[in-house]
Order: structure tokens, then sequence, then C-alpha cells
């Protein structure tokens, strides 16, 4: 009898510490859920212990991440009371997002739980975890507890617990830092639009992403509002915009740009943690307007582009057609007008089918991207330069009726294939000509879907042959120009010395592009086919089939000769005052209290130049840039350069020029106009804080 | 037998009297407040209950306690900075207190953080609750001896100082039935 009551009685308090002897310690029931520790192992060997506090939460309540969110607290625990341990910091398994009651929550629901790496003092001593754990729990109401929880583990083998796998794949949920997953943070940035400042986070993938999303830490002035989330290209990247607002905390008028952040990029179950430092971005301001808006933003800007001194001679020699043979029936003239403007607008229509194939590729491509290839250059400088020649007379070999035409002879030759090729051409020698509105109509259809693109190229196509459509509907504007005459010739002449201007700046831009050298070559090629072409005009018959030849393989030398040519590493040295372009530096300068002023112009940009002549090497505006407080920078992208193409993607705009203003008061950029005038820059300086600068005006 | 019915007939006068003058407590007699809506899980107590002569602090630092605003019908309402659904319901506290102030209600506020007066002031100027003070019991002493478990927690109080019930979880106090819930209250002359 006695022995069964010893029997029992070892049996009873065997199984007392049975929990224990296991790896767990008891449950703590709080009332919205259970709570208890938990050891990898059964027993305490060697230095290290892998525990965890382990939550079964009733269904509806949460408990919160180290983030909370807008409100909540994470738990704590205080290991004081413990023998022969010392605790780590409590690890995070990535948490889901929750939302209580309107406000955005990080948390767990159900059963979680947090891993604790934990040292043994004295190693072959049992250990005694004591943890009072304080942790909140909510529903639609909170209830804050504080528990006390205990687990005895004796001196013994590692072997492993029960709950080990249970320890393991929470351990596994916790995002890292070091490895990578596949997940990469491209970019971090804040866009101001007018509805407040947003976290734009760029992110790629080695494999496609399912579910991505970011979950953001950061100070405490700051809440993080649940984010919007696209897939881009080939779906191994995703923009995720995350809504930044002041919270309860923030003094007026704080901003994200330049302080630290947590980021966990997250897809599905793999999670990685990034610290990064957010940069200005962009402000969304009107581009985001309807597309009836931007329509028509994109027909002025083709309209405009009409005057551009690369386009304006096609018209003037079109129309100088026209009036030289005013004896055309009208219907020929429509139709030679109307043929014109279908070749603008297929032309077009071929361009938006081309870039929007590209941009879903995914490249960053611009708007004038091609003058960023020497062959383009050398092949545009000699097209212009036989253009001139014609506009000259010097260039009268038959060519087929139809080229004849387009490259502007004067003809009577209306018929369709003619005027549709000049239709194109123009279209040809417009491309490097950023007009005004142009640019902000790309930046919106590049930044869309490739609808977007084909609306905006067609309005932009309309646009530029709306002078051509206005002669075809009314051919009678022809005979308000006054008779043929030597008026005529001189035209031609002017629009030659345009022509010639423009061949001069692009061998200069190819200077810049290639080297001086291949520049040099290019122009003596260039001028020595012109002289051969006004030699040939005046030779007798045999010479001139010579000459011509001798013209044409000139012309092929010409165009392959750039591109053997291999480019100088060195790029233009910038003026004194202007500094090399470092978006990464532009937080630093604003935080101490300077403005910078981006300019991002290439050599090919004529309006630029427009732009340097006008307003930013003259009057005020030159006075404000020199001076110590501001720092001017600029970011040359005649060849092409992908920083500066994603710097002008995270201002929605695709071509040049761009100009753009950072201040204390504007630390996200203040985007310019393309056409440039001096009160503009002035408002836009003092907009960004500089109002001493400016006030000196 | 006459001295009898004189004596009921006394009595039936005297409560007729009584009934004439006092017509309000016949109304009264058969009154239930009414739990619905937002205060549906308002619960009385059986009888009214003594509420503890705790003090908490004023942003000044100085002692308050109940006893301090006897004559007044008082909500007071246990909240905390991180606990979402107490922010939620200050500022229905905040007007309610504009509207019933003249009719003898006193709303007391009394936060709990930890962070005492340096977690709470932000709240208070971001949420514009001007028609109340900023309470406070960072070592949740008061809401402890007052039985608080549950954020928040709002109690109804007499004019004598006893608890009346009280509320678990948040409402919008400016809400009709709430309104018409105190109203009750303070029209019981204690």
């Amino acid at each position: 009898m006695a022995l069964v009551a010893l029997v029992l009685a070892m049996i009873a308090t065997v199984n007392t510490r049975a929990a224990d002897a296991q790896g767990a310690g008891s449950w703590v029931d709080y009332g919205q859920g259970r709570v208890r520790l938990v050891s990898a192992t059964a027993a305490a060997a060697g230095d290290r212990l892998l525990l965890g506090l382990h939550y079964v939460i009733a269904p509806g309540w949460e408990i919160y991440w180290r983030s909370p969110g807008e409100a909540g607290y994470p738990t704590t625990v205080d290991w004081t009371g413990s023998d022969n341990l010392r605790a780590g910091d409590l690890q995070w398994p990535l948490p889901r997002r929750f939302r209580l009651l309107g406000v955005e929550t990080y948390g767990y629901k159900d059963e979680v739980v947090l891993p604790i790496h934990a040292l043994v003092e004295r190693q072959d001593q049992g250990v005694k975890v004591r943890g009072e754990a304080r942790f909140l729990t909510c529903n639609e109401v909170c209830v804050p507890h504080t528990v006390n929880l205990a687990l005895d583990l004796p001196a013994g083998h590692a072997t492993l617990s029960p709950y080990a796998t249970l320890l393991n794949r929470f351990q596994s949920r916790v995002p890292q830092s070091d490895t990578h997953l596949g997940l990469t943070l491209e970019r971090a940035e804040i866009v101001v639009t007018p509805k407040g400042e947003w976290l734009r986070v760029a992110m790629r993938s080695d494999e496609p992403l399912r579910a991505p999303d970011v979950l953001v830490e950061g100070p405490r002035e700051f809440v993080f509002s649940t984010p919007a989330t696209r897939l881009t290209g080939d779906g191994r990247g995703a923009v995720v915009d995350v809504p930044v607002a002041a919270s309860v905390l923030a003094s007026t008028n704080v901003s994200l740009v330049g302080k630290p952040l947590t980021l966990t990029l997250v897809d599905g179950d793999r999670a990685r943690e990034v610290a990064t430092v957010p940069v200005p971005g962009a402000i969304d301001a009107a581009v985001d307007g309807s597309l009836l808006a931007m329509v028509l933003i994109a027909l002025l800007g083709g309209l405009i582009l009409n005057v551009m001194p690369c386009v304006l001679p096609v018209l003037a020699v079109k129309v100088l057609a026209v009036v030289d043979h005013a004896g055309n029936s009208r219907r020929a003239t429509r139709i030679g007008f109307l043929a014109s403007a279908g070749g603008i607008v297929a032309t077009f229509l071929l361009l938006a089918a081309v870039l929007a194939g590209v941009r879903a590729a995914g490249v960053a491509i611009g708007w004038g991207f091609q003058f960023q290839q020497p062959l383009f250059i050398a092949a545009m400088a000699l097209v212009i330069t036989f253009f001139a020649a014609t506009l000259l007379g010097w260039f009268e070999i038959r060519l087929p009726a139809a080229l004849a035409g387009a490259v502007g002879r004067p003809t009577t030759d209306h018929r369709l294939g003619t005027s549709f090729l000049t239709g194109m051409f123009a279209t040809i020698l417009a491309t490097p000509c950023s007009a005004p509105f142009v640019g902000t109509a790309v930046g919106f259809a590049l930044s869309r879907g490739p609808w977007e693109i084909v609306a905006m190229f067609a309005a932009m196509g309309l646009g530029m042959a709306a002078p051509y459509i206005a002669v075809a509907l009314v051919p009678r504007i022809v005979e308000w120009f006054p008779r043929p005459g030597r008026w005529m010739l001189v035209v031609r002449q002017v629009m030659a010395v345009a022509l010639v201007a423009t061949v001069v700046w692009l061998v200069s831009v190819l200077a810049v592009q290639v080297s001086t050298l291949a520049a040099v070559v290019l122009a003596v090629l260039l001028s020595a086919t012109l002289l051969l072409l006004a030699w040939r005009h005046r030779a007798a018959a045999p010479r001139r089939r010579w000459l011509t030849l001798a013209a044409m393989s000139l012309a092929v030398v010409t165009i392959v000769a750039p591109a053997i040519h291999k480019a100088e590493t060195a790029l233009t040295i910038p003026d004194a005052r202007w500094v090399a372009f470092d978006p990464g530096s532009i937080a630093g300068h604003v935080a101490e209290g300077r403005i910078v002023f981006v300019d991002v112009t290439a050599d090919w940009c004529v309006t630029c130049k427009v732009n340097k002549e006008l307003v930013l090497n003259r009057g005020a505006v030159a006075e404000i840039l020199a001076d110590a407080r501001v720092v001017a920078m600029r970011a040359d992208w005649t060849r092409p350069d992908e920083r500066i193409a994603r710097y002008l993607e995270g201002f929605r705009r695709f071509g040049i020029p761009f100009n753009a203003v950072y201040g204390r008061q504007a630390p996200g950029g203040i985007a310019l106009p393309e056409l440039l005038r001096e009160d503009v820059v002035v408002a836009a300086i003092r907009q960004a804080g500089g109002a001493a600068l400016a006030a000196r005006q | 037998m006459r001295q009898a019915f004189l004596g009921l007939a006394g009595l039936i006068a005297i409560i007729a009297a009584f009934v004439l003058v006092r017509p309000d407590v016949l109304e009264r007699l058969g009154e239930q407040p009414v739990l619905e809506g937002q205060v549906q899980h308002f619960a009385a107590t059986r009888t009214l209950r003594a509420t503890p002569d705790l003090a908490w602090r004023d942003i000044d630092g100085n002692d308050v306690r109940i006893v301090d605003f006897a004559g007044k019908v008082l909500l007071v309402n246990f909240w905390a900075t991180w606990c979402a659904p107490c922010v939620r319901e200050l500022p229905s506290m905040n007007r309610l207190q504009a509207k019933l102030a003249a009719e003898g209600l006193q709303v007391v506020a009394i936060n709990v953080d930890t962070g005492g007066r340096y977690a709470a002031e932000p709240y208070v100027q971001r949420l514009a609750l001007d028609r109340l003070s900023l309470y406070l019991d960072p070592r949740s002493a008061v809401s402890r001896a007052m039985g608080v478990s549950v954020m928040p927690t709002s109690f109804l109080i007499d004019r004598r100082g006893r608890e009346i019930g009280r509320l678990e979880g948040g409402a919008e106090w400016d809400s009709d039935e709430a309104v018409a819930l105190i109203r009750y209250y303070l029209r019981r002359a204690a």
C-alpha cells in the first residue's frame, strides 16, 4: 500500500513537472487568449537557448508588432527574476496588416511565437526563466495585460522539445536584412502631391511578384496608411505608394525626406528588412489631370512644333511651292496638304507604337533619346545638309519624284505619296525639338498605358498637322501671300541658313557626344558635301555624274565615320558655379538650409539653350544662382544616363528641358515649366523657402 | 371603524397632495433609462456604489478627487494614447460637455499613459478638446481601484459621488441615446 502511494506520489511529481520537462511553461490565461514560455530544447545544454513567447489568441483579438502603427504597443518582457539566463531581444515574425476602427495597425492574430535568443551564463546548470510580459490586446476595445510567465529547464542533453518545430516555424518568418531572398530595394522617395506626401518605394524581385507590400517604420511624427501597389514591367518589379501623414506628435510642416526608415519588403512569405533614407521625388501636380486636358496640351504642343527652327522650313517650303504654282487646282492643293497632314500623324503614331513597345519592355526611355545616338546625329546632319542644298537650288539629282518632293524640291507634284513623305520628313525633323507642352504631354503619356501613349501622340500629330489641315480646308490662304517673286528666293535662302545653323549645332552636339575630333571630321565631311553639290550645280554634264558619285560616297562616309570613333569618357566641364548632378545630396543641402536648383539639359536641346540665354544666364536668376546659399546642379543628358532618366521619371517627365527647385519649404522639389521665365523661377525659389534671395530682386 | 376610514382618507389626501405638488415623482416611478444604440452596453449598478477616495492629478500637479465635483453628475472616462477606441471617442465627449454643462454634467477624462502629460498633451491639442481638462493617472492607481480592465471604460457618477453604472468600450457620447441616458440621471435630484 505504502509502495503504491509512493509510486503514485512520484508519478504525480513527475507529471506536474511534465510540462517543464518537455520545454514549455504553464499557460497563463489572460481572458482574451493565453500565453506561455516555450523552449526549443527540453533541457539547457551548451551556452545558447532558443526560447519563445507562445500566444494563442481568441478570435477577433490581436496583439501588436514591434511598430504597432497608429495606436497600440508591443509586448515587452522584463526578465529580472530569471536565474542563469541572459535573454536577448524579442524577435518579430512578419506581422499582418489590420484596420482597427479606421486605424492602420500591424500585429498578429490567432497564434504567434515571438522567438528569443538567450545565453546561458553558467553551463551545465539549470535555467530558471522568469518573464513579466506587458502587452496590449485589442478588438473593439483594448485590454492591457501584465502577466508573469515561468519556465524551468534542467541541465541536460540538447534533445529537441516538442515545441522546436513551432519555434522554427515562427523564427523563419522573422524578416532578415542580410539574406535578400531575391528582393531588392531600388529606391525610396518622397512624392509630394496636392493631397499630401507619399512614400514611393520601388522594389525588384528575382521571381515574379505575387502580392508585394511594404511595411514602414519611421519616426514617431509620422503615420503610414494602407499603400497602393502596382506591378511594373515583367511582374518582377513593383511600385508601392504609402500615404504619409503627420501624426499627433508632429510639429507643423515636417517632411519625411532625409529621415531614417526601416522598410520591410514583403511578397507573400518572403520578407526582407532594409534600412534606408528616402530622397526627394516628384511633385505630381497637374500631371494627374484628366486625359482631356492632357490631349489639349498635346495638341498645343504639336502646333508649336511647327514654329521650331528644325520644322519651320518644311512648312515654309510646302507653302512656297503652292504659292509658286498658284495655277494649281485647289483640289490638288487640298489633297497635297491633307496628305502631308496624314504623313505627320502617321509618323507620330509610329513613334507612339515604338515608345509604347519599349516602355512595355521596361526600358527607361525618354523623349529625345534618339539624340543620344551619334549615328542618328550624323544621319540627321547629313539629311539637313541635303535639304539646305535643295533650298539653295544646288541639289537637283533626279531622285524618284516622291523623294524629290519630300526633300522640298520645288515641285508641282502634290500627289499623295510625295506629300505624305513631306509630312514624315517634317516629323522626323521635329523629334529633337521638345517644344513647350510636348514634354508634359509625353511625360503624361509615358507614365500611363499604351492607349494613352497613342492618344497623346495622335493629338500631338494633329496639332503639328494643324497648319497643313488649315491650308487644306481653306486653300485660299495661299492667295493671301504676295505674288511669286524674288521674295520667295529670299525666304528659301533664309530657311537654308536656318538649316545650316541647325547642322552646326548638331555637329557641336556630336563634339560632346563622341569627341571634338569626330565633330571636326563630320563638319569637314558635311562642308565638303555641300561644296561638292554647289560645284556640281555649276558643272557641265559629264563632270556632274562624277561629282554626284563623289557626293554620295562622301555622304555614306559621313554617316559611318562618327560611329566608328569611340566616345571620350570626359563630358563637358560645367561652368564654375554649376556642380555635377547628384540627387542623393539634395536632401543634405536642403537640410542645411540651402536652395538647390537642378537644370537637366543636353547639347542637342534647343529649348534648353533658349532657357539659358534668356533666363538662367541673365539678370535676377543668374544673380540668385551665383549666391553661396544656392546649389546650382546641372545634369547633362547629352549621352544616355540611366540616373538622369530615372530622376526625370520621378517627376513624370520624360523630356527636357527640365528644371526643379528644392528648399526647406519644398523638400520634394518644385518642377518648373519647360520654357522658363524669370518671374516664374524667382517665384518658385521664393516658394521653396528662398524668400531672402528672391526679395533682393 | 370610523377612525380607520378617516385614517385611510387622510392617507389618500396626503398622497394626492404630494402627487399634485410633485407630479414628476409619479412620472418617474415607472421610468427606466433607455439602453440602446451607442449605450447599449451601459451596465447600471444594482445599488449605488461608493467610489474610492483616491486622487488623480491635473496638469499643474494638484490632486483631484471625485468629492471635488460634488453636486454635479460626472462622466469619468479612462483613456490612453495607445488605445484607438479611446482616442476616437474623445471628441464626442468634448461635444457632450459643451451640450450638457449647463444642466449639471461634468466630463472627467483621465489619461493613464505612463508618459503622462507629455504623451497626452499632443492628442488633446490635436483633437481640440477645449471643454475638457487634462487629468492624469500615470500609474493607473485610480483606474485599477475602480476596477478598470478594458480600455476605454466610462463611469457615470451621481451628485453625491456614487457610481451609477459603467460602460466598457467606446461610444459616441453626443448621440441621442447617450444624451438621453445622461439626462435621465441629471433630472433625478439626488
